[in-house]
């Protein structure tokens, strides 16, 4: 059968002409309008390449020693050598792109399974919020850097050294994310949409992942985004106290410690390590700001 | 004429810098309140009536541009220092705000707030005397047992008590003017009218003259003198009452009235719909602001922008130019019934109209009230529905009208299963509806769907409208294919055709109601709750909306239930309509059986505390004023627990009636054709 219905009330004119498209080019065009995370999103890409890909290209690796020991920066060695004759710039490379790799994976890990704990807590409630938010509470009472340094100390070894520092690291920070999914979900689930989904008889994983995260995507992607900082940091610091990554492998926290008592007699062996460490924490800092106001949906749902 | 003019603004713009240029919220208004009258500003949301009325006495958010002129008793105000402005408002101009909150300090007892008003207007005046008028003027505005309430806190009152604390104070300063700025708009009908009367009784001991910015024009209609119509930032008719209402001479005033459902006509006319929303004011149209929704539009409408002038009635014009045709046509005749689109892909329901198609019997649902205490138990129940039994059958929509706390959303929430009842039944077809958890709610869904009060806040902001609709069908496990072919055709048959990628941020409010009412109808339900659905729309959306609902329930014989505060809307839309209050129904009945019949001394008090958009017949009509509000978990639990408001139980009755009334729980009970009424001592 045919059915009846009011002739479209959708003139041209009639749907709200501002932002066109999806909610996403609004976002970009919200972060371009935020100038330093606009200049930290290029200066962080470029750092990522020079990491990633510098590396590769460079004509010196990070772990031969050239004929030249500690000179200062020229056009051969940008960033001089140390005392043994490692170029540095080729090392300042590869700490970064570890200590990038180890944010990242942080960054993931403690986002993606602390969303998932919060999401579940939250959404669920009762006991199973009370017991999985103690665990929560038992995990973020730990001193971190010194459980980290205790754990990482004992098991991050070899080849893959880096990739147990960043877990260590991740298991230690995702309470803070779950903590703050919980509180999101929590405000989250009371709204009117998640009411009409359960209305249609769907279920909570759907829910979770339809309407809760996507939902919650903005504030988790800058919590994250601030974490890959503190992560960095993290490692810094873990690495300079000697239970990081470990030699030969190397990072920029790993540089710092070992050209610490370099500072008076060639400072650049501990100031080109440290420019980058405050570059990246920097940069990564300013582009969650950025997100923030882009992905602010206050904004975007306007009422009629 | 002009010295008798208290206020006169002449060519008043406001501008306001916004995301893509200045928006013009005020586009050269001019208008002049009289000594002692009453001005009701009305237009729907964005059309500038309360910056326009702000803006005359400097009250406005940084970053507005205000120009043109504002004389109040022949001063110039504006250009005046901000000192000099608050001296003139302190002394002459007081102001209602929609939300009481924001006028009252939360740290001062309010008889303290009206006392200090009082001490400010009469520096001599002892603070104990200062007192005492105070609690004068609160007993004047309705506070029950005001002297022993003077002590108490702004948060102790309820919002229409606060609204009429905010009254007593606007009373000790004596103004000159006072601007009421949607003052009851949050308020219950019954609440409404004991604040409406509240002012009535300022402005008649103050002699004040008023501007009453609404826009429930049956407000208007009973309250003001004159009443000037905006749009889009401009005037676009001003008139006595009469005049607008009678004589409306500009097609916008044509179709808010006719948008109007009433709850003193007749309930089957059609709803006269605007089509289309207001243009942005960042980018105003060059000629007439409404041609783009005007029926009446021709090209010089769009070329130029027509003047106030006067159409007939001495002090009555209206910006149009054509609106000598306009007056001869009727709002039926202006805007001609929308035509309609045919849609293929639905099928009408195989039962006869009337079938019942969802039973609930006996519904409760108890809510614990947890204590203050350090364990936090629970120390009593709340009893939000108890023992509701309701029918809703096929091409028919019952009615459900409740003010707040009466129960009547949580009775929606028990039928879709998104709660559990403490006990009662639901059945499906006549058997009885698996109950619990997700399972029942799967069952539920593809009888029963439900559309909800706020359009944006139930549709997911990240979903766009394909997605939106096509998700009951997902999680119903329908295929992709078929998924996006009905969610087209639905998308299409609510008129929505082309917008299948867009956010609902991109949707006006009214096209996003129709999002949410397209996805009630994925799974092909026999029938739907509807939760307030018109309630968060303005008025000319609102009457689209309805139209669009009874559209869909002739062509699929959809059984509604109809939740709703607004009286008028239930009339127009319902067959059955049930009164709720404080968790009970207490009468039930044909439409017409429960609206021109009422038996309850609640539903009479509800329907007369409705104003009707006709002045004439508004100020002609009875209007009980209920006492007191809606008592929480604190009111009555033993007899009918209506008695502290009832004007049956409190004047009429004696005391051997009264003591049934306080004993025992009227049940429903039948008295004649199929008009139950919970009461003792029914009209
Ligand atoms: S001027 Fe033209 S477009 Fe404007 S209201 Fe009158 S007839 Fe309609
Ligand atoms: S039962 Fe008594 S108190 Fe209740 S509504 Fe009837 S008359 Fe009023």
């Amino acid at each position: 059968m045919d059915i009846l219905a009011p002739v479209p009330t959708g003139a041209p004119g009639e749907v709200k002409q501002e932002a066109p498209g999806a909610p996403y080019r609004l976002m970009v065009r919200r972060f371009l309008r935020h100038r330093l995370a606009t200049v930290s999103l290029v200066v962080f890409t470029c750092l990522v390449l020079l990491a990633f890909v510098g590396g590769s290209l460079w004509h010196y690796s990070y772990d031969v020693f050239t004929p030249d020991n500690s000179v200062p920066p020229s056009l051969e060695h940008p960033f001089g050598t140390d005392a043994t004759g490692y170029d540095l710039f080729a090392q300042v490379l590869r700490g970064t792109q570890r200590s990038i790799e180890i944010a990242l994976l942080v960054a993931g890990v403690s986002g993606a399974f602390g969303s998932v704990w919060g999401a579940v807590a939250g959404l669920y409630g009762g006991r199973i919020d009370t017991v999985m938010m103690r665990i929560v509470d038992l995990v973020l009472i730990f001193p971190a850097i010194a459980v980290a340094a205790v754990l990482a100390g004992n098991v991050a070894h070899g080849e893959q050294s880096w990739a147990l520092v960043g877990l260590v690291l991740a298991a230690l920070t995702w309470p803070y994310v779950a903590r703050l999914v919980r509180g999101l979900v929590l405000s989250l689930r009371e709204r009117e949409y998640v009411a009409a989904a359960r209305s249609f008889g769907a279920s909570i994983p759907h829910i979770i992942f339809r309407h809760i995260l996507p939902n919650a995507m903005g504030t988790i992607i800058v919590t994250v985004t601030v974490n890959v900082a503190v992560a960095i940091l993290a490692e810094t610091a873990l690495s300079f106290i000697g239970f990081g990554v470990q030699p030969p492998d190397t990072s920029l926290g790993l540089l710092v410690s070992q050209n610490q008592t370099a500072i008076t007699t060639r400072p650049w062996l501990f100031y080109f390590p440290g420019l980058f460490i405050v570059l990246i924490a920097l940069s990564v800092n300013f582009i969650g700001d950025g997100l923030r106001d882009a992905l602010d949906t206050t904004q975007s749902g306007r009422r009629a | 004429m002009s010295e008798e003019e208290i206020l006169r603004v002449e060519d008043l713009s406001v501008r306001f810098p916004g995301e893509n240029g200045p928006v013009q919220a005020v586009r050269g208004v001019s208008w002049g309140l009289r000594e002692g009258e009453v001005l009701g500003i009305v237009g729907e949301s964005g059309s500038g009536k309360s910056t326009g009325a702000l803006a005359t006495i400097g009250l406005l958010p940084p970053g507005a541009e205000v120009s043109g002129s504002v004389r109040f008793r022949g001063r110039e105000l504006t250009g005046l220092p901000e000192r000099e402005l608050s001296r003139v408002r302190g002394a002459s101009v007081a102001i209602v705000f929609q939300d009481p909150l924001s006028s009252l300090n939360p740290v001062y007892s309010v008889g303290y707030q009206v006392a200090e008003a009082v001490r400010a207007h009469d520096p001599e005046i002892s603070k104990a005397d200062a007192f005492a008028r105070a609690v004068e003027l609160l007993d004047l505005v309705g506070i029950p047992d005001a002297a022993a309430r003077a002590g108490d806190y702004p948060h102790e009152f309820s919002g229409g008590m606060r609204q009429r604390v905010v009254i007593a104070i606007t009373m000790a300063n004596n103004p000159d003017v006072i601007i009421a700025d949607e003052p009851t708009t949050a308020l219950d009908v019954t609440i409404q009218a004991q604040v409406l009367a509240a002012l009535r009784t300022a402005r008649e001991k103050t002699g004040a003259a008023a501007v009453l910015i609404t826009h429930d024009l049956g407000v208007v209609a009973g309250q003001a003198d004159r009443v000037m119509v905006m749009y889009a930032g401009k005037v676009v008719e001003l008139g006595t009452v009469e005049d607008v209402f009678y004589r409306p001479s500009m097609p916008y005033t044509v179709g808010l009235l006719g948008s109007l459902p009433r709850l003193d006509a007749d309930a089957g006319a059609r709803l006269t719909p605007i089509a289309g929303t207001p243009p942005a004011l960042d980018r105003p149209p060059a000629g007439c602001a409404f041609a783009a929704r005007c029926p009446l539009a021709r090209d010089v409408c769009r070329e130029r922008e027509p003047e106030l002038a006067q159409v007939g009635e001495e002090g009555h014009v209206a910006a149009c130019h054509f609106s000598a045709e306009v007056r001869e046509r009727s709002a039926e005749e202006v805007f001609v019934p929308v035509s309609s689109v045919r849609l293929a892909g639905h099928e009408a329901q195989d039962v006869p109209p009337g079938t019942p198609l969802v039973t609930a019997e006996g519904l409760v649902k108890d809510y614990p009230v947890r204590g203050g205490g350090l364990l936090r138990g629970p120390v009593a129940v709340r009893h939000a529905v108890a023992e509701v039994s309701l029918e809703l059958a096929a091409g028919r929509t019952l009615g459900l009208v409740g003010e707040s706390g009466s129960g009547k959303s949580t009775i929606g929430k028990l039928l879709m299963a998104l709660e559990e009842p403490t006990a009662g039944t639901v059945l499906l077809g006549g058997a009885p509806a698996v109950t619990g958890g997700r399972r029942g709610r799967r069952g539920r869904a593809r009888e029963l769907q439900m559309v909800f009060q706020d359009p944006m806040g139930s549709l997911n902001p990240r979903m766009n409208a394909l997605d939106l609709i096509a998700e009951p069908l997902r999680v119903n496990g329908v295929g992709r294919r078929e998924r996006r072919e009905r969610s087209l055709e639905l998308l299409a048959s609510v008129g929505l055709g082309g917008y299948a990628g867009r956010y609902p941020h991109e949707f006006s409010g009214g096209q996003r109601q129709r999002i949410g009412i397209a996805r009630s109808l994925a799974l092909r339900p026999r029938a739907l709750i509807l939760d307030e659905p018109v309630s968060s729309l303005d008025v000319s959306v609102q009457a689209d909306v309805i139209n669009l609902l009874r559209d869909l329930q002739d062509a699929l014989g959809l059984s509604y239930l109809f939740i709703a505060h607004d009286l008028s809307v239930v009339r127009h839309i319902s067959d059955r309509v049930a009164v709720m209050y404080l968790g009970r129904i207490v009468e039930t009945g044909e439409r017409d059986d429960v609206f021109d019949r009422p038996a309850h001394p609640y539903t009479r008090a509800l329907i007369s505390a409705v104003p009707v958009p006709d002045p004439r017949a508004e100020r002609a009509r009875e209007h009980t004023v209920l006492r007191g509000e809606i008592p929480g978990a604190s009111g009555p639990t033993t007899g009918c627990r209506f008695r502290g408001r009832c004007p049956v139980f409190l004047d009429r009755l004696g005391e051997a009636e009264r003591a049934v009334c306080r004993e025992r729980v009227p049940a429903l009970t039948e008295r004649g054709q199929g008009h139950p009424v919970a009461c003792h001592h029914p009209s």
